[in-house]
């Protein structure tokens, strides 16, 4: 009588385990998928984070998932015009959500048009590249608005993971 | 994707480590190895996060590195040659009573760390009452004793 017990004690505990092994499987799976998204860039810093939009000669280059205090790169390459000088203006907005920590090269003059932050840099020759290192200051997305010399306002959107 | 590599070349590099450092290394925990797993474990830190302090830089370093010890432990089960290259086998050190010398100097164990162990597990006094004396992977020495 007592062993039929027993035994249906030790029963009830294999069932239990076998839960428990299905539930370990699942959870490694699930580790292996959120790794390959890592690798991928789904989280900040791969091939599925970068992102660009191209303009007029130029290209602007970012990445659309970066992390809370880790610095991220606006890059706008092929920048150039015929005088020399470049225009960037970029929502307000925008620049409350990341600040900007430094600028390669540093610009000639910084002005307030609106709600937009103008970067005027002078003398650039053709294909030269303007990097802007920010730093993500709040979380989730948030979209961004950039104007390169007056052309058609640009849209990037990038996510902050905590 | 670097949150993943950092991690992997660490968890690597410390096991090489580790494993070229011999059994008895860390198996017998005194306060200047603990103090020693404690500056490693801080040594590595700045590799493993770099100055990413996010919270799903976190996530990803701490999947990686549990991600590859299930990983190593489903490759051990499947094959015995990893098994040993990773955690290496037993090794007997005193047969019937007699120790063997050139052995116990290659894996840096003394008769006194048997008698320690003796003395330990199974209350005996000498030599001449053991058995055998095991080496374990982990780094003990497992007695058994002379009926």
């Amino acid at each position: 009588m007592s062993r039929s017990r027993a035994e249906e004690e030790l029963e009830a505990n294999l069932a239990f385990h076998r839960r428990e092994w299905r539930i370990q499987r699942i959870g490694w799976v699930l580790v292996a998928v959120f790794l390959a998204l890592a690798i991928a860039g789904l989280f900040g810093n791969g091939p599925l984070s970068r992102a660009y939009v191209d303009y007029g000669t130029g290209r602007l280059e970012y990445q659309q998932f970066v992390r809370y205090g880790l610095s991220t790169d606006l890059v706008i390459t092929d920048a150039g015009s015929a005088n020399g000088v470049i225009r960037v203006a970029i929502s307000g907005d925008y620049l409350e959500a990341f600040r900007v920590e430094r600028i390669t090269p540093e610009p000639a003059a910084v002005r307030m048009v609106g709600t937009n932050i103008v970067y005027e840099f002078a003398s650039a020759a053709p294909g030269a590249s303007i990097s802007f290192h920010m730093r993500p200051q709040r979380l989730w997305r948030r979209t961004a608005t950039v104007t390169i010399d007056g052309g058609a306002p640009l849209h990037l959107s990038q996510f902050t993971y905590p | 994707m670097e949150s993943v590599i950092r991690p992997a070349l660490v968890y690597l590099f410390v096991l090489v480590l580790l494993r070229l450092t011999g059994k008895r290394t860390l198996a017998q925990i005194t306060t200047f190895d603990f103090v020693l797993l404690l500056i490693i474990s801080e040594a590595t830190q700045q590799a493993l996060i770099g100055e990413d302090n996010s919270m799903i830089n976190c996530a990803i370093v701490v999947s990686t590195l549990i991600g590859l010890n299930i990983l190593m432990s489903l490759l051990k089960q499947r094959s015995a040659w990893f098994d040993r290259l990773l955690d290496d086998i037993p090794l007997v050190i005193v047969a019937d009573g007699k120790p063997l010398k050139d052995r116990m100097v290659k894996a840096r164990v003394d008769e006194d760390d048997v008698l320690d162990a003796a003395r330990e597990n199974c209350g005996l006094e000498r030599m001449d009452q053991i058995r055998h004396a095991i080496l374990e992977r982990d780094g003990q020495i497992s007695i058994i004793p002379r009926r």
